[in-house]
């Protein structure tokens, strides 16, 4: 087949298309060095490319890191950064330990026969573990020597927090359409008991439906310019707000009744196309007529 | 070939495969790190009976299927719009933004076993063929899931407002 440019694809169609060749993502800087550091503590990394299998399959995350710690030097200069790092943030890796990640092998395994289709059942999701939620279709990690069986469907919940291995990227704003995350032991090695998380969350979503309704009733009164200023001191004060969207469509609003039109219908127009379904799109969409 | 050559060679590449196949920005260091623990833990048997970025691809597509399964568990989508920092302010000229938004929320809008052919095809430049061996599906396959991507695509164009959308390409101006 040709390329779809070649094919009757609109000039619409292939703007966007050229779009998505130029958005490709690169790794942050930094992004290759840490997963391969939480790589090193998750498998037992020790000289390079060789990995003891079945390594941390049960270990405390002290242990693992220990372990991980002391095959510095040992493995490539990659791996030697990556654990550097690690020792440097101190992190606390729990979690997605090697009994999740046998049951993922388990799901791929078929990868390098010839299986190419997509997978029908459903893999293992040793993250969700948290919820307590039943893991259908993985397969049951191996008992290693030493190891006590869990029960299953909460085998790293009885065990620790999961973890969260992630690069620091920023966390963008997050509605309550979404439900609420749970705790996790961040890569920054910073773990806040869950109570006073949904304490925080709770006092945070408090202050933002305040100054929402504020912002609100000064458009409402025909007070534009102060609803704005309500709302960027908002957005000032909790950079990751929980009603992102909620800010985002009354900033539109009362961009819109301030005079700063086009600002605003650019703000729409991005706001319908990310969010089609939202029950905040219609009015939202009056700008835009 | 060992396991950190691996890494070192192909982490870029694994990392654009899985972002263009819709893991969010936020999930990609851990997709990636599932990508690799499979790696190292099959590498062994991996024998070269394919070639190296063939057996990546399929992994990569594997993981974000399961990606997209447990988003989809959790009532969220791999597209889900928080992705994006609601206190943007765009300046004139930055319309592309909302354009690159519609893209983006097309293209997630389709199958991900269409969208891995799509990608492939469109956005990476392989040839059909090419596709066919890096995913491992016959060639018909290839043909039948493009065609019904791009009919796919053109029609949620259609739905999310191509009217926004032309509107956007123009700058803003009515």
């Amino acid at each position: 087949m040709r390329p779809w440019q070649d094919e009757g694809a609109s000039d619409l169609e292939q703007q966007l298309l050229e779009m998505l060749r130029e958005d490709a993502a690169e790794p942050p800087p930094g992004a290759e060095e840490q997963v391969l550091g939480a790589l090193s503590l998750q498998l037992g990394l020790g000289a390079a490319g060789s990995v003891a299998r079945g390594a941390g399959t049960a270990e405390a995350p002290s242990a693992v890191a220990g372990k991980a710690a002391g095959a510095a030097g040992v493995a490539g200069s990659a791996t030697g950064a990556a654990l550097q790092l690690t020792s440097v943030l101190k992190l606390t890796l729990v979690g997605l330990l090697l009994g999740g990640a046998t049951a993922a092998v388990s799901h791929y395994a078929s990868l390098d026969s010839g299986g190419g289709e997509l997978p029908r059942s459903v893999a293992s999701s040793y993250r969700e573990d948290m919820k307590g939620a039943p893991t259908k279709g993985t397969a049951p990690a191996p008992v290693e020597p030493g190891e006590v069986r869990e029960p299953s469907g909460s085998a790293l919940q009885q065990r620790r927090p999961r973890s969260e291995v992630s690069v620091a990227l920023p966390r963008p704003s997050v509605s309550t359409d979404a439900p609420p995350e749970p705790s996790v032991a961040r890569f920054e090695g910073v773990v806040e008991p869950q109570g006073q998380q949904v304490a925080a969350r709770r006092s945070q979503l408090e202050a933002e439906r305040t100054v929402l309704a504020a912002a609100r009733r000064s458009l409402q009164g025909g007070d534009a310019a102060g609803s704005l200023r309500l709302l960027t001191e908002l957005n000032r004060r909790f950079p990751r707000l929980l009603l992102g969207q909620e800010h985002e469509a009354l900033s539109i609003r009362a961009l819109a009744a301030s005079g700063a039109r086009a600002q605003a219908r650019a703000r729409a127009a991005r706001f319908v196309a990310l969010y089609p379904t939202s029950p905040l799109t219609p009015g939202v969409r009056e700008v835009l007529r | 070939m060992n396991f950190e050559r691996i890494y070192q060679e192909h982490f870029r590449q694994v990392w654009r495969f899985l972002a263009r196949l819709g893991v969010p920005e936020r999930d990609l260091p851990d997709a990636a790190q599932d990508v690799f623990v499979v790696v190292h833990r099959k590498l062994q048997e991996f024998e070269g009976r394919s070639r190296i970025e063939t057996w990546l691809y399929g992994i990569c597509v594997r993981v974000a299927s399961d990606r997209r399964r447990r988003a989809s568990q959790r009532w969220e989508s791999l597209e889900h719009p928080d992705e994006q920092p609601s206190g943007v302010t765009l300046e004139p000229g930055d319309e592309r933004l909302g354009l690159r938004a519609l893209a983006e929320r097309i293209l997630g809008s389709l199958p991900l076993e269409q969208r891995a052919v799509f990608v492939c095809f469109e956005l990476e430049g392989l040839s059909s063929q090419e596709v066919a061996e890096r995913l491992q599906i016959p060639l018909g396959t290839v043909h039948s899931r493009l065609r019904l991507a791009r009919a796919g695509f053109r029609k949620e164009l259609a739905r999310l407002g191509a009217r926004e959308a032309r509107w956007l390409r123009a700058g803003g101006q009515d």
